[in-house]
């Protein structure tokens, strides 16, 4: 259908993007030498949310397909390396292994119904399977163990102190952002943009669009699992919550915060969510009010997100950049 | 068999508060495209101000039916605000904006709700009047339940009423039908989407309100019931007010029996029937395929 010949994604990548993220993975290096301690453990869980966020923004912002319940594939993928681990006595790195590509099954499964249906429909559906998904969490307590969550997940030396397991998170988001910025820069990439500014064009061209976003949303649904993977060995445990539709919700929120246009929006959202999600609870029991009014802010003043607020006055809009 | 009328009954009950909640969904889909999730943070809204109501006018015989009168009232004046100050701004805009402003809606009235009443469960006491029990094949039934029936019939009436027989109902059926022709014919779109809005939010009030007696209010009533009533409106189809009709019962149904066969799963009969619908007719069972 397409080729890949000549494609390099790297050539792609502007210099300066690329000096960019150098610094900052030498930053994520070093913060163990700066902040020992419980800042290590805020790194990780962020590390993990802006893997959630990212694979999210291939659907929302890249193939225009607002998924309202990403949270599934992220609980799948958590609880699948967990109960493995639990019941089955696996041993973490097999467990671990085999989270993200179950998630990437349920995504197939849901996606089927999911990918042909226009905006609202696709909504509402991707918001009731999950819902679906979280109570089979919550009310299947023998394998779940359900309201109590799932406990005992023991991880392995050397990923069983925090600075072995903040470099196990560190190298595995770094790895799956590269594969996704890859992925969103590839001809499969700019045919799910094109899909979003005119699918209907798409298909007139010759190309399937329902099989392009279905493969999108395996995708998504892979790497949200590789998220709740790192999740679950990081908590060691699982709880029902987190399949939860505010569990979606946070994602969505994280990439708007950002900028759905801009690859490096839902890493900004996910971190500006984050320690927003730690502050703000000290002053304020009512964190979800403050959310709320953030949210509610930056739909309607600044729609292109923090990186589209700073980007878009140096450079026109490019879509992701 | 005694199982059988009990689940009917309770079933045609489920089915009137469901219709109620998704027919102001899928009015307000229809003419404003807009995926109202904070549809069901109105709901419990109304079960909330029902609840400080009734406890307000503790003496008087009448005060559910004070309640019932003036919460989805008062649901329908703050949703008048809304649309005015918030919602006007984002039609047309990106889906993504449409529905993350309805999710500040619900995290921030939801705190509301959390600041005025706390997290306790609050209990709406039945009228008086219908304390009763009427019996049915030797079945006993609130009387209560006529009310919810009765109401919902009422209402359903008056919007086919009001949407088959007046020019205000011409006028909302052409703007679902194709919104820009309307507007070159210049009819007021701003006025028709708040009055559909606020109409709305009135109808996810009353639903509130009605059923507050029958279950617990508390805070997370909200996403349940948002959820029940897409998989209405999608089995329905969006926009269709007789599919609303249709659904509701069906789901009602649906939902009352699947407790009978599995009784913690029976939403796993709701999200099948969903399923098969989607497979069969994307569109709903009474919509129209778009494009």
């Amino acid at each position: 259908m397409y080729s890949l010949r000549g494609w390099n994604p790297l050539a792609e990548a502007s210099r300066r993007w690329f000096t960019l993220a150098a610094g900052v993975a030498v930053l994520a290096l070093a913060v163990p030498w700066f902040q020992p301690g419980p800042y290590l453990l805020y790194a990780i869980d962020i590390l993990i949310f802006i893997l959630f966020a990212v694979s999210l923004n291939l659907l929302v912002g890249q193939t225009g397909m607002v998924s309202f319940g990403h949270a599934a594939y992220f609980a799948i993928g958590a609880y699948c390396a967990g109960i493995l681990v639990v019941t089955a006595g696996w041993s973490m790195p097999w467990a671990f292994l085999a989270g993200p590509p179950v998630a990437a099954f349920a995504a197939f499964l849901v996606g089927l119904f999911c990918v042909r249906l226009t905006h609202a429909y696709f909504i509402m559906l991707t918001l009731a399977f999950a819902e679906l998904i979280h109570a089979v969490v919550w009310k299947w307590r023998e394998v779940t163990g359900g309201d109590d969550g799932l406990l005992g997940v023991q991880t392995m030396p050397p990923f069983d102190t925090p600075l072995g397991y903040y470099y196990l998170t560190l190298v595995s988001v770094t790895i799956c952002l590269i594969l996704l910025y890859s992925i969103s820069r590839s001809p499969f990439g700019r045919i799910c943009r094109a899909i979003k500014d005119n699918p209907r064009r798409v298909e007139f061209m010759g190309i399937n669009v329902a099989r392009h976003k279905l493969m999108a949303f395996v995708i998504a649904g892979f790497f949200a699992g590789v998220a709740g993977d790192l999740f679950v060995f990081f908590n060691r445990g699982a709880f029902q919550g987190i399949a939860n539709w505010l569990t979606s919700a946070q994602g969505l929120v994280m990439v708007i915060l950002g900028g759905p246009n801009y690859f490096a929006g839902p890493v900004v959202g996910a971190i500006v969510f984050k320690l927003l999600d730690s502050a703000v609870p000290k002053f304020t029991e009512y964190w979800l009010l403050v959310l709320g009014l953030i949210l509610g802010a930056t739909v309607l003043l600044m729609p292109n997100g923090i990186v589209g607020f700073l980007w878009g006055r140096r450079a026109s809009r490019d879509g992701h950049g | 068999m005694d199982t059988v009328v009990l689940q009917m009954v309770s079933s045609l009950v489920s089915a009137s508060i469901l219709f109620l909640f998704a027919s102001g969904l899928t009015l307000v889909f229809g003419v404003t495209r807009i995926l109202n999730i904070a549809h069901g943070t109105f709901y419990m809204l109304a079960g909330f101000i029902a609840f400080t109501l009734t406890q307000v006018t503790a003496n008087s015989p009448f005060k559910f039916w004070i309640a019932l009168a003036a919460a989805p009232l008062l649901v329908a004046a703050l949703a008048g605000l809304v649309e005015v100050l918030l919602l006007r701004r984002i039609y047309g805009r990106d889906v993504l904006l449409q529905v993350l402003l309805t999710v500040a809606l619900i995290f921030v009235f939801g705190d509301l709700i959390r600041l005025f009443w706390g997290l306790t469960q609050k209990n709406v006491p039945f009228p008086v009047q219908l304390m009763g029990s009427i019996s049915l094949d030797g079945m006993r039934f609130p009387i209560y339940y006529t009310l919810v029936m009765g109401t919902a019939v009422a209402i359903g009436l008056a919007m086919w009423y009001a949407l088959y027989m007046t020019r205000w109902g011409i006028l909302l059926r052409a703007a679902t039908q194709d919104r820009e022709m309307t507007s070159a014919l210049g009819i007021d779109e701003r006025r028709l989407f708040s009055v559909v809005f606020v109409v709305s939010c009135w109808l996810a009030g009353m639903a509130g309100v009605l059923a507050s007696p029958t279950l617990s209010v508390a805070l997370g009533m909200d996403m349940p019931a948002v959820i029940e009533g897409f998989a209405v409106i999608v089995v329905g189809g969006l926009g269709s007010l007789p599919g609303a009709v249709f659904s509701a019962v069906l789901m009602g149904f649906v939902k009352g029996f699947g407790i009978l066969v599995i009784p913690q799963f029976a939403l796993v009969f709701v999200f099948a029937l969903m399923a098969v619908v989607l497979i069969i007719r994307p569109w709903g069972l009474m919509g129209k395929p778009e494009g």
